[in-house]
Protein backbone atom coordinates (compact mmCIF):
# COMPACT_ATOMS: atom_id res chain seq x y z
CA UNK A 1 0.00 0.00 0.00
CA UNK A 2 1.06 3.60 -0.82
CA UNK A 3 2.21 5.83 1.96
CA UNK A 4 -0.51 8.01 2.12
CA UNK A 5 -1.03 11.22 4.24
CA UNK A 6 -3.84 12.79 5.76
CA UNK A 7 -6.24 14.86 4.16
CA UNK A 8 -7.38 16.70 7.30
CA UNK A 9 -8.83 16.03 10.68
CA UNK A 10 -11.06 16.52 13.22
CA UNK A 11 -9.87 17.47 16.18
CA UNK A 12 -12.82 18.26 18.23
CA UNK A 13 -16.54 17.26 18.73
CA UNK A 14 -19.42 18.16 20.94
CA UNK A 15 -22.91 17.15 20.79
CA UNK A 16 -26.15 18.90 22.96
CA UNK A 17 -27.81 16.98 25.30
CA UNK A 18 -30.15 14.31 23.25
CA UNK A 19 -34.37 14.80 24.59
CA UNK A 20 -37.63 13.34 23.62
CA UNK A 21 -38.77 16.59 24.95
CA UNK A 22 -38.44 20.29 23.67
CA UNK A 23 -35.98 21.92 25.94
CA UNK A 24 -34.08 24.39 23.50
CA UNK A 25 -34.62 25.76 19.57
CA UNK A 26 -32.21 24.24 16.66
CA UNK A 27 -30.29 27.19 16.43
CA UNK A 28 -29.69 26.87 21.01
CA UNK A 29 -28.67 23.56 20.65
CA UNK A 30 -26.59 24.26 18.03
CA UNK A 31 -24.56 26.62 20.00
CA UNK A 32 -24.50 24.60 22.72
CA UNK A 33 -22.71 21.48 20.56
CA UNK A 34 -20.80 24.46 18.79
CA UNK A 35 -18.97 25.80 22.18
CA UNK A 36 -18.25 21.96 23.63
CA UNK A 37 -16.73 21.42 20.38
CA UNK A 38 -14.68 24.18 20.28
CA UNK A 39 -13.58 23.75 23.84
CA UNK A 40 -13.65 19.72 23.53
CA UNK A 41 -10.74 20.73 20.71
CA UNK A 42 -8.30 23.03 23.42
CA UNK A 43 -9.57 26.23 20.92
CA UNK A 44 -11.50 29.50 22.23
CA UNK A 45 -13.85 31.07 19.75
CA UNK A 46 -12.04 33.48 18.16
CA UNK A 47 -9.57 31.13 16.57
CA UNK A 48 -12.43 28.93 14.43
CA UNK A 49 -12.76 31.02 11.20
CA UNK A 50 -15.35 28.53 9.43
CA UNK A 51 -18.48 27.87 10.05
CA UNK A 52 -21.01 25.11 8.05
CA UNK A 53 -24.30 25.13 8.92
CA UNK A 54 -26.59 21.31 8.57
CA UNK A 55 -30.80 21.90 9.03
CA UNK A 56 -33.15 19.44 8.74
CA UNK A 57 -34.64 19.52 5.08
CA UNK A 58 -38.08 19.87 6.66
CA UNK A 59 -37.11 22.67 9.05
CA UNK A 60 -37.71 25.81 8.20
CA UNK A 61 -34.39 27.79 7.37
CA UNK A 62 -34.92 30.52 10.16
CA UNK A 63 -34.57 27.77 12.41
CA UNK A 64 -31.18 27.22 12.05
CA UNK A 65 -29.77 30.22 9.86
CA UNK A 66 -26.86 31.81 8.69
CA UNK A 67 -27.30 33.98 11.53
CA UNK A 68 -25.90 31.44 13.64
CA UNK A 69 -22.84 32.92 13.35
CA UNK A 70 -23.85 35.60 15.58
CA UNK A 71 -25.86 33.79 18.32
CA UNK A 72 -22.55 31.12 19.01
CA UNK A 73 -20.13 34.37 18.70
CA UNK A 74 -18.37 33.50 15.77
CA UNK A 75 -16.37 36.32 14.87
CA UNK A 76 -14.25 37.72 11.48
CA UNK A 77 -14.85 34.33 9.79
CA UNK A 78 -13.05 33.28 6.34
CA UNK A 79 -16.12 30.47 5.58
CA UNK A 80 -19.71 30.51 6.20
CA UNK A 81 -22.51 28.52 4.71
CA UNK A 82 -25.31 26.43 5.35
CA UNK A 83 -24.89 23.15 3.55
CA UNK A 84 -28.00 21.97 1.61
CA UNK A 85 -27.38 17.94 1.21
CA UNK A 86 -30.41 16.67 2.85
CA UNK A 87 -29.20 14.23 5.49
CA UNK A 88 -25.74 13.89 3.63
CA UNK A 89 -25.14 16.84 4.42
CA UNK A 90 -23.96 15.60 7.66
CA UNK A 91 -20.84 13.98 6.36
CA UNK A 92 -20.22 16.46 3.15
CA UNK A 93 -19.63 19.20 5.61
CA UNK A 94 -16.44 17.46 6.85
CA UNK A 95 -16.02 16.98 3.29
CA UNK A 96 -16.58 21.04 2.39
CA UNK A 97 -14.06 22.18 5.92
CA UNK A 98 -11.31 19.79 4.38
CA UNK A 99 -11.27 21.18 1.32
CA UNK A 100 -10.99 24.91 2.81
CA UNK A 101 -8.07 23.47 5.39
CA UNK A 102 -6.02 21.94 2.62
CA UNK A 103 -6.22 25.63 0.41
CA UNK A 104 -5.53 27.24 3.17
CA UNK A 105 -9.04 29.35 2.81
CA UNK A 106 -9.81 28.49 6.71
CA UNK A 107 -7.73 26.89 9.61
CA UNK A 108 -10.70 25.54 11.99
CA UNK A 109 -13.71 25.05 10.34
CA UNK A 110 -16.93 24.24 13.22
CA UNK A 111 -19.48 22.00 11.61
CA UNK A 112 -22.84 21.79 12.87
CA UNK A 113 -26.02 19.68 12.62
CA UNK A 114 -29.14 20.42 14.30
CA UNK A 115 -32.52 19.74 14.50
CA UNK A 116 -35.55 20.05 17.08
CA UNK A 117 -38.64 18.09 15.56
CA UNK A 118 -39.80 17.68 18.90
CA UNK A 119 -41.94 20.72 19.77
CA UNK A 120 -44.80 21.69 21.85
CA UNK A 121 -47.73 19.66 20.37
CA UNK A 122 -45.93 18.45 17.21
CA UNK A 123 -45.03 14.74 17.61
CA UNK A 124 -42.35 13.40 15.13
CA UNK A 125 -44.95 11.82 13.16
CA UNK A 126 -46.52 15.37 12.35
CA UNK A 127 -42.97 16.88 12.21
CA UNK A 128 -41.93 14.33 9.15
CA UNK A 129 -45.65 13.14 7.77
CA UNK A 130 -46.11 15.24 5.50
CA UNK A 131 -46.16 14.34 1.29
CA UNK A 132 -43.12 13.71 0.05
CA UNK A 133 -42.44 14.65 -3.80
CA UNK A 134 -41.18 11.14 -4.72
CA UNK A 135 -42.37 11.25 -8.09
CA UNK A 136 -40.75 14.54 -8.70
CA UNK A 137 -43.00 17.30 -9.61
CA UNK A 138 -46.32 16.46 -9.99
CA UNK A 139 -48.27 16.64 -6.85
CA UNK A 140 -49.40 12.79 -7.29
CA UNK A 141 -48.17 11.75 -3.86
CA UNK A 142 -51.28 13.62 -1.73
CA UNK A 143 -53.83 12.93 -3.81
CA UNK A 144 -52.73 9.11 -3.78
CA UNK A 145 -52.17 9.80 0.61
CA UNK A 146 -48.53 9.17 0.35
CA UNK A 147 -47.48 10.76 3.10
CA UNK A 148 -44.17 11.07 5.48
CA UNK A 149 -40.76 8.80 4.94
CA UNK A 150 -41.72 5.78 6.12
CA UNK A 151 -44.26 4.49 3.16
CA UNK A 152 -41.57 5.94 0.61
CA UNK A 153 -38.75 4.08 2.02
CA UNK A 154 -41.22 0.99 2.34
CA UNK A 155 -41.65 1.11 -1.11
CA UNK A 156 -37.75 0.87 -1.89
CA UNK A 157 -37.92 -2.05 0.71
CA UNK A 158 -40.88 -4.17 -0.31
CA UNK A 159 -38.91 -3.84 -4.27
CA UNK A 160 -35.60 -4.43 -2.43
CA UNK A 161 -36.81 -7.57 -0.58
CA UNK A 162 -38.76 -8.47 -3.83
CA UNK A 163 -35.26 -8.93 -5.93
CA UNK A 164 -33.58 -10.60 -3.22
CA UNK A 165 -36.41 -12.84 -1.40
CA UNK A 166 -35.86 -11.32 1.79
CA UNK A 167 -38.50 -11.66 4.18
CA UNK A 168 -38.68 -9.57 7.56
CA UNK A 169 -36.41 -11.78 9.43
CA UNK A 170 -33.68 -9.75 8.00
CA UNK A 171 -34.77 -6.56 8.16
CA UNK A 172 -35.66 -7.64 12.01
CA UNK A 173 -31.58 -8.38 11.81
CA UNK A 174 -30.89 -5.06 11.39
CA UNK A 175 -33.02 -3.55 14.32
CA UNK A 176 -32.15 -6.86 17.04
CA UNK A 177 -28.57 -6.06 15.89
CA UNK A 178 -28.63 -2.60 16.42
CA UNK A 179 -30.00 -3.01 19.41
CA UNK A 180 -27.53 -4.95 20.93
CA UNK A 181 -25.13 -2.05 20.17
CA UNK A 182 -27.01 0.45 21.98
CA UNK A 183 -27.14 -1.63 25.01
CA UNK A 184 -23.70 -0.52 25.19
CA UNK A 185 -23.76 3.07 24.48
CA UNK A 186 -25.03 5.41 27.29
CA UNK A 187 -26.08 7.93 25.00
CA UNK A 188 -28.47 5.70 23.15
CA UNK A 189 -32.45 6.34 23.19
CA UNK A 190 -33.27 2.53 23.55
CA UNK A 191 -32.46 1.19 27.05
CA UNK A 192 -34.26 -2.44 26.59
CA UNK A 193 -33.65 -5.71 24.72
CA UNK A 194 -35.15 -6.75 21.42
CA UNK A 195 -35.55 -10.16 20.40
CA UNK A 196 -36.98 -10.65 16.68
CA UNK A 197 -39.89 -11.97 18.01
CA UNK A 198 -40.56 -8.27 19.82
CA UNK A 199 -39.16 -7.20 16.14
CA UNK A 200 -42.30 -9.15 14.58
CA UNK A 201 -44.70 -8.27 17.21
CA UNK A 202 -44.33 -4.57 17.03
CA UNK A 203 -47.14 -3.39 15.11
CA UNK A 204 -46.98 -2.28 11.57
CA UNK A 205 -46.13 1.43 10.83
CA UNK A 206 -46.55 1.46 7.24
CA UNK A 207 -46.08 -2.37 5.99
CA UNK A 208 -43.50 -3.84 4.89
CA UNK A 209 -42.19 -1.57 8.28
CA UNK A 210 -42.74 -2.80 11.69
CA UNK A 211 -42.24 0.08 14.31
CA UNK A 212 -38.96 -1.31 15.26
CA UNK A 213 -37.72 -0.75 11.42
CA UNK A 214 -37.82 2.83 11.89
CA UNK A 215 -35.41 5.62 13.21
CA UNK A 216 -35.82 7.29 16.80
CA UNK A 217 -35.98 10.94 16.15
CA UNK A 218 -34.63 13.28 19.19
CA UNK A 219 -33.79 16.86 19.36
CA UNK A 220 -30.07 17.56 19.51
CA UNK A 221 -27.09 18.70 17.79
CA UNK A 222 -23.54 17.49 17.01
CA UNK A 223 -20.79 19.63 16.20
CA UNK A 224 -17.16 18.79 15.11
CA UNK A 225 -14.10 21.19 14.04
CA UNK A 226 -11.85 19.80 11.04
CA UNK A 227 -8.30 21.61 10.53
CA UNK A 228 -4.91 20.59 8.28
CA UNK A 229 -4.04 17.20 9.23
CA UNK A 230 -0.43 18.48 10.10
CA UNK A 231 -1.21 20.20 13.17
CA UNK A 232 -3.92 17.92 14.84
CA UNK A 233 -1.12 15.99 16.40
CA UNK A 234 -0.65 18.94 18.82
CA UNK A 235 -4.48 19.38 19.49
CA UNK A 236 -5.33 17.91 23.07
CA UNK A 237 -7.23 15.24 21.47
CA UNK A 238 -6.67 11.98 19.78
CA UNK A 239 -6.96 13.09 16.26
CA UNK A 240 -9.25 11.57 14.07
CA UNK A 241 -7.58 11.77 10.33
CA UNK A 242 -9.75 11.87 7.15
CA UNK A 243 -7.80 9.84 4.07
CA UNK A 244 -11.05 9.51 1.66
CA UNK A 245 -14.04 11.22 0.67
CA UNK A 246 -16.97 10.36 -1.65
CA UNK A 247 -20.44 11.34 -3.15
CA UNK A 248 -22.79 9.35 -5.67
CA UNK A 249 -25.57 10.84 -6.35
CA UNK A 250 -27.51 8.78 -9.86
CA UNK A 251 -30.41 10.33 -10.26
CA UNK A 252 -33.84 8.87 -10.25
CA UNK A 253 -35.32 7.54 -12.96
CA UNK A 254 -38.64 5.98 -12.97
CA UNK A 255 -39.37 3.96 -15.64
CA UNK A 256 -38.40 0.49 -16.60
CA UNK A 257 -34.97 -0.47 -16.92
CA UNK A 258 -33.94 1.29 -14.32
CA UNK A 259 -34.32 0.45 -9.77
CA UNK A 260 -33.87 3.79 -8.33
CA UNK A 261 -34.81 1.61 -4.98
CA UNK A 262 -31.91 -0.48 -5.55
CA UNK A 263 -29.63 1.61 -7.65
CA UNK A 264 -27.96 4.35 -5.42
CA UNK A 265 -24.76 6.53 -5.35
CA UNK A 266 -23.68 4.87 -2.50
CA UNK A 267 -21.26 2.65 -5.12
CA UNK A 268 -20.39 5.71 -6.63
CA UNK A 269 -19.48 7.39 -3.06
CA UNK A 270 -17.71 4.52 -2.05
CA UNK A 271 -15.41 4.04 -4.57
CA UNK A 272 -14.25 7.37 -4.89
CA UNK A 273 -13.89 7.34 -1.16
CA UNK A 274 -11.81 3.93 -1.46
CA UNK A 275 -9.54 5.13 -4.14
CA UNK A 276 -8.60 8.15 -2.14
CA UNK A 277 -7.60 6.31 0.85
CA UNK A 278 -6.12 3.53 -1.41
CA UNK A 279 -8.09 1.24 0.48
CA UNK A 280 -10.41 -1.61 0.26
CA UNK A 281 -13.88 -2.36 1.44
CA UNK A 282 -12.20 -5.48 3.16
CA UNK A 283 -9.69 -3.11 5.29
CA UNK A 284 -12.65 -1.26 6.77
CA UNK A 285 -13.10 -1.91 10.82
CA UNK A 286 -15.77 -0.55 11.47
CA UNK A 287 -18.95 1.05 9.18
CA UNK A 288 -21.52 4.08 10.47
CA UNK A 289 -24.00 3.94 7.63
CA UNK A 290 -27.56 6.57 8.08
CA UNK A 291 -29.92 4.07 8.45
CA UNK A 292 -33.28 5.83 8.76
CA UNK A 293 -34.84 2.34 8.32
CA UNK A 294 -33.82 -1.28 8.75
CA UNK A 295 -33.77 -2.10 4.93
CA UNK A 296 -31.15 1.07 4.55
CA UNK A 297 -28.35 -0.55 6.26
CA UNK A 298 -28.74 -4.03 4.24
CA UNK A 299 -28.43 -1.79 1.06
CA UNK A 300 -25.52 0.08 2.00
CA UNK A 301 -23.45 -3.39 2.91
CA UNK A 302 -24.02 -4.53 -0.36
CA UNK A 303 -23.25 -0.76 -2.42
CA UNK A 304 -20.11 -0.17 -0.08
CA UNK A 305 -19.20 -3.32 -1.44
CA UNK A 306 -18.75 -5.32 2.34
CA UNK A 307 -21.40 -8.20 0.95
CA UNK A 308 -22.38 -8.88 -2.44
CA UNK A 309 -25.51 -7.40 -3.90
CA UNK A 310 -28.20 -9.28 -2.19
CA UNK A 311 -26.11 -10.75 0.60
CA UNK A 312 -26.58 -8.42 3.36
CA UNK A 313 -29.84 -10.31 4.56
CA UNK A 314 -27.67 -13.36 5.04
CA UNK A 315 -25.05 -11.41 6.77
CA UNK A 316 -26.98 -9.26 9.17
CA UNK A 317 -29.04 -12.65 10.17
CA UNK A 318 -25.80 -14.55 10.93
CA UNK A 319 -24.52 -11.30 13.22
CA UNK A 320 -22.22 -9.91 10.37
CA UNK A 321 -22.98 -6.62 12.16
CA UNK A 322 -23.64 -6.93 15.81
CA UNK A 323 -20.94 -7.19 18.36
CA UNK A 324 -18.75 -9.28 18.22
CA UNK A 325 -19.54 -9.88 13.88
CA UNK A 326 -17.19 -9.72 11.07
CA UNK A 327 -18.28 -5.67 10.60
CA UNK A 328 -19.40 -3.91 13.50
CA UNK A 329 -21.59 -1.42 12.03
CA UNK A 330 -23.73 1.58 13.54
CA UNK A 331 -21.93 0.59 17.03
CA UNK A 332 -23.72 3.51 18.55
CA UNK A 333 -27.37 1.65 18.21
CA UNK A 334 -27.20 3.79 14.91
CA UNK A 335 -30.96 5.96 14.10
CA UNK A 336 -33.04 2.34 15.25
CA UNK A 337 -31.90 2.06 18.33
CA UNK A 338 -29.35 5.13 18.96
CA UNK A 339 -31.06 8.60 17.89
CA UNK A 340 -32.02 9.84 14.95
CA UNK A 341 -30.41 13.04 14.28
CA UNK A 342 -30.11 12.87 10.51
CA UNK A 343 -25.99 12.36 9.21
CA UNK A 344 -25.07 13.73 12.44
CA UNK A 345 -26.07 10.33 14.02
CA UNK A 346 -23.38 8.48 11.98
CA UNK A 347 -20.53 11.46 12.42
CA UNK A 348 -20.58 11.51 15.85
CA UNK A 349 -20.08 7.37 16.53
CA UNK A 350 -18.03 7.39 13.91
CA UNK A 351 -15.72 10.14 15.56
CA UNK A 352 -15.85 8.60 18.91
CA UNK A 353 -15.17 4.85 17.60
CA UNK A 354 -12.23 6.43 15.50
CA UNK A 355 -10.92 8.66 18.81
CA UNK A 356 -11.00 4.90 20.59
CA UNK A 357 -13.86 6.78 23.43
CA UNK A 358 -16.36 4.10 23.25
CA UNK A 359 -15.95 2.35 26.33
CA UNK A 360 -17.65 -1.24 26.21
CA UNK A 361 -18.78 -1.09 22.78
CA UNK A 362 -15.14 0.06 20.98
CA UNK A 363 -13.78 -2.02 18.44
CA UNK A 364 -10.76 -2.30 16.07
CA UNK A 365 -10.60 1.19 14.74
CA UNK A 366 -7.80 1.60 12.14
CA UNK A 367 -10.45 2.62 9.33
CA UNK A 368 -13.60 3.73 9.98
CA UNK A 369 -16.56 4.09 7.25
CA UNK A 370 -18.76 7.06 7.67
CA UNK A 371 -21.59 7.75 5.59
CA UNK A 372 -24.56 9.22 5.25
CA UNK A 373 -27.38 10.00 2.46
CA UNK A 374 -30.31 12.35 1.71
CA UNK A 375 -33.43 12.12 0.09
CA UNK A 376 -35.05 8.72 0.07
CA UNK A 377 -31.18 7.39 -0.72
CA UNK A 378 -30.47 10.04 -3.35
CA UNK A 379 -27.37 11.68 -2.29
CA UNK A 380 -24.85 9.70 -0.64
CA UNK A 381 -21.47 11.50 0.88
CA UNK A 382 -19.02 8.84 2.68
CA UNK A 383 -16.05 9.17 4.18
CA UNK A 384 -12.59 6.95 5.88
CA UNK A 385 -11.44 8.00 8.58
CA UNK A 386 -8.10 6.68 11.25
CA UNK A 387 -6.68 7.41 14.16
CA UNK A 388 -3.66 7.07 11.56
CA UNK A 389 -1.86 10.32 10.11
CA UNK A 390 -0.62 7.74 6.80
CA UNK A 391 -1.64 4.29 5.93
CA UNK B 1 -41.73 21.01 -0.56
CA UNK B 2 -45.41 20.21 -1.85
CA UNK B 3 -47.51 22.19 -1.60
CA UNK B 4 -51.37 20.65 -1.12
CA UNK B 5 -55.07 22.50 -0.23
CA UNK B 6 -57.43 20.33 1.14
CA UNK B 7 -61.14 20.57 0.02
CA UNK B 8 -64.09 18.43 0.61
CA UNK B 9 -62.05 16.40 2.63
CA UNK B 10 -59.39 15.22 0.15
CA UNK B 11 -56.33 16.95 -0.44
CA UNK B 12 -56.08 18.69 -4.10
CA UNK B 13 -53.51 18.61 -6.34
CA UNK B 14 -51.88 22.27 -6.96
CA UNK B 15 -51.91 22.24 -10.57
CA UNK B 16 -49.86 23.80 -12.74
CA UNK B 17 -48.19 24.06 -15.95
CA UNK B 18 -46.38 20.87 -15.38
CA UNK B 19 -48.61 18.34 -13.77
CA UNK B 20 -52.01 19.71 -15.32
CA UNK B 21 -52.63 17.21 -18.26
CA UNK B 22 -52.23 14.77 -16.14
CA UNK B 23 -54.89 15.70 -13.46
CA UNK B 24 -57.01 16.48 -16.69
CA UNK B 25 -56.72 13.24 -18.07
CA UNK B 26 -57.52 11.94 -15.21
CA UNK B 27 -60.58 13.73 -15.19
CA UNK B 28 -61.45 12.48 -18.18
CA UNK B 29 -60.77 9.33 -17.63
CA UNK B 30 -57.68 9.35 -19.58
CA UNK B 31 -54.19 7.96 -18.36
CA UNK B 32 -51.90 10.67 -19.59
CA UNK B 33 -48.09 10.70 -20.08
CA UNK B 34 -44.95 11.94 -21.69
CA UNK B 35 -42.60 10.72 -24.50
CA UNK B 36 -39.85 12.49 -25.85
CA UNK B 37 -40.52 13.69 -29.54
CA UNK B 38 -36.97 13.38 -30.27
CA UNK B 39 -35.65 10.03 -29.03
CA UNK B 40 -38.80 8.53 -28.26
CA UNK B 41 -37.97 7.58 -24.50
CA UNK B 42 -41.26 7.43 -21.92
CA UNK B 43 -40.88 9.45 -19.35
CA UNK B 44 -42.81 9.21 -15.85
CA UNK B 45 -44.62 12.35 -15.01
CA UNK B 46 -43.87 15.00 -14.45
CA UNK B 47 -40.50 15.66 -17.19
CA UNK B 48 -40.00 19.93 -18.25
CA UNK B 49 -37.01 18.11 -20.57
CA UNK B 50 -36.21 14.49 -21.60
CA UNK B 51 -33.87 13.23 -18.84
CA UNK B 52 -32.53 11.06 -21.51
CA UNK B 53 -31.32 13.40 -24.66
CA UNK B 54 -32.13 16.61 -22.87
CA UNK B 55 -34.75 17.49 -25.71
CA UNK B 56 -37.32 19.64 -24.66
CA UNK B 57 -40.29 18.12 -26.81
CA UNK B 58 -42.04 16.22 -24.26
CA UNK B 59 -45.50 15.69 -25.46
CA UNK B 60 -48.37 14.42 -23.15
CA UNK B 61 -49.45 11.61 -25.06
CA UNK B 62 -52.37 8.98 -24.10
CA UNK B 63 -52.00 5.22 -23.22
CA UNK B 64 -54.15 2.46 -22.16
CA UNK B 65 -52.86 2.58 -18.57
CA UNK B 66 -52.10 -0.84 -18.49
CA UNK B 67 -49.50 -2.11 -16.44
CA UNK B 68 -47.76 -4.29 -13.48
CA UNK B 69 -47.46 -3.65 -10.39
CA UNK B 70 -43.73 -2.52 -9.00
CA UNK B 71 -43.77 -2.22 -5.60
CA UNK B 72 -46.26 -1.10 -3.09
CA UNK B 73 -46.81 -0.30 1.02
CA UNK B 74 -49.85 -1.27 3.42
CA UNK B 75 -50.30 1.84 5.50
CA UNK B 76 -51.03 0.79 9.17
CA UNK B 77 -51.71 3.71 10.70
CA UNK B 78 -53.19 7.55 8.90
CA UNK B 79 -50.54 10.55 8.77
CA UNK B 80 -53.69 12.64 7.98
CA UNK B 81 -57.42 12.06 9.34
CA UNK B 82 -58.66 12.25 6.16
CA UNK B 83 -57.40 8.95 5.63
CA UNK B 84 -58.42 7.45 8.97
CA UNK B 85 -61.17 5.37 7.61
CA UNK B 86 -59.33 4.09 4.43
CA UNK B 87 -56.72 2.11 6.83
CA UNK B 88 -55.52 -0.11 5.85
CA UNK B 89 -54.59 1.29 2.72
CA UNK B 90 -52.34 0.49 -0.08
CA UNK B 91 -50.14 3.00 -1.96
CA UNK B 92 -48.09 1.12 -5.15
CA UNK B 93 -45.93 1.83 -8.15
CA UNK B 94 -47.66 0.53 -11.20
CA UNK B 95 -45.13 -0.04 -14.60
CA UNK B 96 -47.03 0.72 -17.57
CA UNK B 97 -46.69 -1.39 -20.84
CA UNK B 98 -44.77 1.60 -22.10
CA UNK B 99 -42.40 1.78 -19.43
CA UNK B 100 -42.98 4.64 -17.06
CA UNK B 101 -44.27 4.11 -13.70
CA UNK B 102 -47.35 5.70 -11.73
CA UNK B 103 -48.24 6.04 -8.17
CA UNK B 104 -51.72 4.88 -7.06
CA UNK B 105 -54.06 3.05 -5.15
CA UNK B 106 -54.63 -0.45 -5.96
CA UNK B 107 -58.40 -1.25 -5.00
CA UNK B 108 -60.58 -4.57 -5.46
CA UNK B 109 -58.17 -6.21 -3.91
CA UNK B 110 -57.50 -7.51 -0.45
CA UNK B 111 -54.15 -5.74 0.46
CA UNK B 112 -53.03 -9.26 1.69
CA UNK B 113 -53.18 -10.15 -1.98
CA UNK B 114 -50.88 -8.05 -3.74
CA UNK B 115 -48.30 -9.32 -5.61
CA UNK B 116 -45.13 -7.65 -7.42
CA UNK B 117 -45.50 -8.46 -10.98
CA UNK B 118 -50.00 -8.70 -11.25
CA UNK B 119 -51.34 -7.26 -13.99
CA UNK B 120 -53.31 -4.32 -13.48
CA UNK B 121 -56.00 -2.36 -15.05
CA UNK B 122 -56.52 1.61 -14.38
CA UNK B 123 -60.01 2.32 -12.81
CA UNK B 124 -61.35 6.08 -12.36
CA UNK B 125 -62.40 7.26 -8.70
CA UNK B 126 -64.13 10.15 -7.20
CA UNK B 127 -62.26 11.03 -4.04
CA UNK B 128 -64.46 14.69 -3.68
CA UNK B 129 -66.76 16.61 -5.84
CA UNK B 130 -64.52 18.11 -8.24
CA UNK B 131 -61.49 15.30 -7.97
CA UNK B 132 -61.55 11.82 -10.06
CA UNK B 133 -57.96 10.57 -9.48
CA UNK B 134 -56.61 7.20 -11.20
CA UNK B 135 -56.40 4.26 -9.00
CA UNK B 136 -55.50 0.62 -10.34
CA UNK B 137 -57.84 -3.08 -10.06
CA UNK B 138 -56.63 -6.64 -11.09
CA UNK B 139 -57.05 -7.26 -14.87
Amino acid sequence: MANREALSAIVGFGMSDLSREYTHTSWQLAVIAIHRAIKDAGLNKDQIDGLLINKSPVASLSSLPMDLQDYAGLKDLHLNNVVEAEGSSGVQMVQQATLAVQSGMAKAVVCVFSDAPIQPGISTQKAFGMPLPLMGKTGIEAPAALYGPVAAYGLAARRYMHKYDLNEDHLGAVAVSQREWALKNPLAMMKKPLTMEDHHNSPYVVEPFHLFDCSFPVNGAVAVVVTAADVAKDMPQPPVYVHGMGQGHCGVTNRRGFEPEVQVGAKLAGAKAFEMAGVKPEDIDVTEFYDAFSYCTLLQLELYGFVPEGGAGEFVLDGGIAPGGKLPTNTGGGQLSGYYLQGGTPLSEGVMQARGNCGDRQVKNDLVLTAAYGGRMQFHACMITSPHYSL
Amino acid sequence: MFDIETSKGWPMPVLDDLNRPLFEGMAEGKVMVQRCDDCETWLAPSAFICEACGSDKVPWVEVSGKGELYTFVVYHRAYDPLFESMVPYNVALIELEEGPRLLANVVGIENKDLKIGMALKPVFQKVADELQILRYEPA
